[in-house]
């Protein structure tokens, strides 16, 4: 989760401010922070369809949650945070590539596999990762992402849906947000081992 | 969706589905979803053509996309050793010899023999089925024949008997009328020999004539009037019958006539005094219905 910057500038203390975007975001203090995490996640994957560097996708985030932040502890009131922070976005973004136009990545050869050591060490924290989900998550993102098994029977998700009790929508949802999850926890994992 | 995810549309496009992506839950999760399909279909070789070229070319302008790759692979190929592992493993079964194969080709364990055996209970239990009906329809059917035939029978014998019956009614018919035919031609004769002058029976000595009735049986004696050669005969008649007339038939009677006595009705008619057979004959001149009363016989002796 991204920490508000502590030298916000004009207006209340960013502490404040942070406590001012949650709580405009849902009254209730729980529902508030799982609605914070989603926006972080949208707009990361926002920034990423748009072409952004992964490297920088956390800081953009950031940047466009921090502006938000600041605009309802300067006493604005913002009825729709997400919609206001979608324009925040665009503006984050377009700073982002003017000084830094986008150039084309270098061409690589994406069907290669990773090099020995790289590819094993993001095994072995993906297996860490999947460790540390409960075991009905374990089971809905390896059932949900089976490639082989979704070709060979189209009702796939459909019965993993049923067999967890969960409508197709939320089973997708759920799916999404348990990837992301799980990206953001190897990639943790990747930087500890320097990486 | 494929074409924002591709990097294909226009600024405008783009623009218009990046401003409902933070709002519209539904839209934004469609797009991840997708992009995680492709990805993973694309690690095991699944996407091919034009397809592949679109997502290898939107491959080198998404660092963040390159890396979801290597993810995908690491979780692919995890999520496939998880399958083998969890497939039961291959279990070695010893060569089974000749008699031993043959004995589990015909033991019930076979699916194809369980299959066969289930084949031809079930055709057995038709067939069984099929005789019994057919056994049944043809029982009936004989039954039918034999009914059919009995009544044909019963018809033919009623046909002979109504036509024995014709016959004898006609043959009596006939009999009666050629008795009658007699009677009339032994009146005319006997008239004709009296005409001729033949022996009267009446000269040279008093006669009776004895009538019988042939019906009832009593008979009675009437006085042969002397010299005319006549015997006036008085002959019962039921008196609750009601036919119009009575007429003698097979002689030649005159002078007929009902009379009443003592509560009692007659025909009173003379007839030739000669051995004579008669009939008394009730009309009806209404509906012309003529029934025969009694037939009778006439026999003359000197008293």
């Amino acid at each position: 989760m991204p920490e508000p910057n502590q030298n916000a500038g004009e207006g209340r203390t960013s502490g404040d401010a942070f406590r001012e975007l949650l709580s405009a975001l849902d009254p209730d203090r729980e529902l508030a922070a799982e609605r914070y995490l989603e926006l972080c996640y949208r707009l990361r994957k926002l920034f990423a369809w748009k072409g952004c560097p992964s490297s920088d996708l956390d800081d953009l985030v950031d940047r466009t949650l921090d502006r938000v932040a600041r605009k309802l502890g300067q006493g604005e009131t913002i009825e729709n945070v997400s919609a206001y922070a979608t324009g925040v976005a665009k503006k984050v973004w377009l700073e982002h590539v003017r000084p830094k136009p986008t150039t084309l990545a270098p061409a690589s050869e994406p069907l290669a596999d990773e090099p020995g050591e790289e590819g094993k060490a993001r095994l072995d924290c993906l297996d860490e990762c999947l460790a540390k989900l409960p075991p009905q998550d374990r089971e809905l993102i390896l059932g949900y992402y089976d490639v082989e098994e979704n070709e060979k029977n189209k009702e796939n998700r459909r019965h993993l849906a049923e067999r967890l009790g969960k409508s197709g929508g939320a089973l997708k949802v759920s799916a999404n947000r348990l990837r992301e999850r799980l990206r953001k926890c190897v990639e943790d994992c990747l930087r500890r081992k320097g990486l | 969706m494929k074409q924002f995810l591709y990097g294909e549309l226009s600024e405008e496009a783009s623009q218009a589905i990046e401003e409902r992506l933070l709002v519209n839950d539904e839209l934004f999760y469609e797009l991840a979803d997708l992009e995680n399909d492709l990805v993973d279909r694309y690690v095991c070789g699944k996407l091919s053509g034009e397809e592949l070229r679109r997502f290898e070319r939107a491959l080198t302008k998404s660092e963040e996309r390159r890396e979801r790759v290597k993810d995908a692979r690491a979780l692919q190929r995890r999520i496939t050793e998880r399958k083998q592992a969890a497939a039961p493993a291959p279990v070695k079964v010893p060569r089974p010899s000749f008699w031993s194969l043959l004995s589990e080709f015909f033991s019930l364990r076979a699916p194809a023999m369980r299959y066969a055996t289930a084949a031809l209970v079930v055709l057995l239990g038709l067939g069984t089925a099929w005789f019994s009906y057919d056994g049944y329809r043809a029982r009936r059917e004989l039954a039918r024949v034999r009914d059919e035939q009995a009544r044909r029978e019963s018809d033919l014998q009623r046909a002979i008997e109504e036509a024995r019956r014709q016959m004898s009614d006609e043959q009596g018919r006939k009999l009666s009328e050629s008795e009658s035919r007699v009677r009339q031609l032994e009146a005319e004769l006997e008239t004709l020999r009296h005409e001729r002058g033949g022996t009267q029976p009446t000269s040279g000595g008093l006669f009776v004539a004895t009538v019988v009735s042939l019906g009832r049986g009593p008979s009675e004696e009437f006085h042969v009037r002397p010299g005319a050669g006549l015997v006036e005969v008085k002959l019962p008649l039921d008196p609750d019958a009601d036919y119009d007339e009575y007429v003698i038939e097979g002689a030649r009677a005159s002078g007929q006539k009902v009379v009443h006595e003592r509560g009692r009705k007659y025909l009173v008619a003379a007839l030739p005094a000669r051995n004579l057979r008669f009939t008394v004959v009730g009309r009806r001149t209404a509906t012309g219905v003529s029934d025969k009363i009694d037939d009778y016989r006439m026999t003359i002796r000197r008293r």
